[in-house]
């Protein structure tokens, strides 16, 4: 049967730890040892939105077990463009290749897909829905910083009611014990209250506040996402709210020592260039972990063992 | 105006289905749903509206004559008022009393309030919701796992031949 991966929340707890173990053995091979895995098998990128990061680490991770890459960013080279259904371009390409990675606007796309075609369909975003590699990357990091996802206190902080990431992340993190969560973002972009709690229903452990400068002294994890203009109706709130949100070295003074600032990236304001000096900024490891996290859902996907 | 009294206005039945309980105002629209399914078109039924009512202030009732209900109906009276009391009446008697549950899934009959949801825009999908949290009645997308309140949803359920071309 195939597997497709479409969403955090039809993963349980032991999936998420599968994953991380995966991810650390393919790490852990040697790159020149690694180039055969995946060779004679096509990823095919179907990304009717455009993308930077998520399309490129899966290339390099295709790429870097010896697999082939083939696809579209660009939707008006597509028989999209002459007004192609969506699952016609799905059936249609499904032919040429082994295992199909899908961005796209609407959300419920990449479930649509993975409903219809015979190959294994990873979501990398669907609207504002889920991008399940993100968070799965996102706690591989965690994981690799701290040798443990669970008994962490994470500071989650910026807009935490509109990011898919934020969701998702809070809601794997809570499947682990012991995880305290300090909700740091202005009053408007606060999380929405059904997200606290865990799927038996249990109140997790949250403290929210808008003072990220003492936030930043009282956590592991400072995992920051990006405030966008347009969720404010006024201009000036924004402005007044962005200008709080935004991290340099300065803040970290008194950070616990082995604290780690994670960020989805693309940044704006919210982390000062300063901040990558600092033995704290985790967040381009975070994109390296994102391409040995990709490596290890396309082997897991295509059923390659190593 | 006691409840005996009231009950003057819809005659006991000799057999068939009372739907009671029915808040005040839904009462057509659960004719319409029973009037829709082949077999049940020129079923009798009586509507009564606006009872007074101790838990509920006001209520609807529905009396269909020497009819049972099919599942399917059932399933569609849920959707559009869970909770209401369904009386099987044989010779004057009521000899079976449920109260309609929402459902756990519904598949095929709603619409996704999300604009942006793919079931908007591709025609060939059937939508289906999953009850996330039945004592609040909520259901999420199985395709944009949006999560709604019942009584937010849309549902394209069957009309009636006298009311189609009606506006809702």
């Amino acid at each position: 049967m195939k597997r497709d991966l479409i969403s955090i929340n039809d993963l349980t707890r032991s999936d998420i730890e599968r994953y991380l173990a995966q991810a650390a053995a393919i790490e852990a091979v040697p790159r020149r040892d690694k180039m055969d895995i995946l060779r004679g098998y096509i990823l095919l990128e179907m990304f009717f939105e455009p993308s930077t990061r998520t399309k490129l680490s899966f290339e390099a991770a295709m790429r870097r077990l010896g697999g082939d890459v083939m696809g579209f960013s660009d939707v008006s080279t597509t028989s999209v463009k002459k007004g192609e259904s969506f699952l016609d371009t799905v059936h249609t390409v499904e032919n040429y290749a082994d295992i199909m990675v899908i961005r796209h606007a609407q959300e419920g796309t990449a479930r649509l897909a993975a409903e219809a075609s015979r190959l294994p369909v990873l979501n990398a975003g669907d609207g504002t829905n889920q991008h399940p590699t993100q968070t799965l990357l996102d706690m591989y990091t965690i994981q690799k910083f701290f040798g443990r996802v669970q008994d962490l206190k994470i500071c989650l902080a910026g807009d935490l009611r509109y990011s898919r990431t934020v969701y998702s992340l809070l809601k794997t993190l809570m499947m682990f014990e012991g995880n305290e969560f300090l909700l740091c973002s202005p009053e408007s972009l606060r999380v929405p209250s059904y997200l606290k709690y865990d799927e038996d229903g249990r109140r997790q452990s949250f403290v929210e506040t808008d003072d990220l400068a003492a936030a930043v002294k009282n956590c592991d994890v400072l995992y920051v996402t990006r405030i966008q203009r347009e969720r404010f109706a006024d201009s000036v709130e924004y402005q007044k709210v962005k200008n709080v949100f935004e991290l340099d070295a300065a803040m970290l003074e008194g950070a616990r020592p082995h604290m780690k600032v994670l960020h989805p990236l693309p940044r704006v304001n919210e982390i000062k260039p300063d901040v990558d000096v600092t033995p704290h900024a985790g967040y381009f490891e975070q994109v390296f972990n994102g391409m040995i996290m990709r490596q290890a859902v396309l082997m897991h996907h295509l059923g390659v063992t190593l | 105006m006691n409840q005996t009294h009231q009950h003057l206005y819809i005659p006991k039945i000799e057999s068939g289905v009372v739907i009671d309980h029915i808040p005040a105002g839904l009462g057509p629209r659960i004719v319409e749903i029973i009037h829709a399914h082949p077999g049940l078109e020129k079923a009798m039924v009586s509507l009564g509206l606006n009872y007074g009512s101790t838990k509920q202030g006001r209520k609807d009732m529905v009396k269909v004559h020497d009819h049972r209900l099919p599942d399917t109906v059932l399933e569609q009276i849920a959707l559009v008022s869970p909770g209401v009391t369904i009386k099987r009446v044989e010779g004057f008697e009521v000899t079976a009393r449920i109260v309609l549950q929402p459902p756990h899934k519904i598949v095929g009959l709603g619409r996704c309030r999300n604009p942006n949801c793919v079931t908007n825009t591709e025609a060939a999908v059937t939508t289906r919701f999953m009850a996330v949290d039945n004592k609040a009645l909520k259901f999420r997308c199985g395709f944009c796992e949006r999560v709604f309140r019942l009584r937010d949803m849309e549902f394209v359920l069957p009309r009636s031949a006298w009311r189609k071309g009606c506006k809702r």
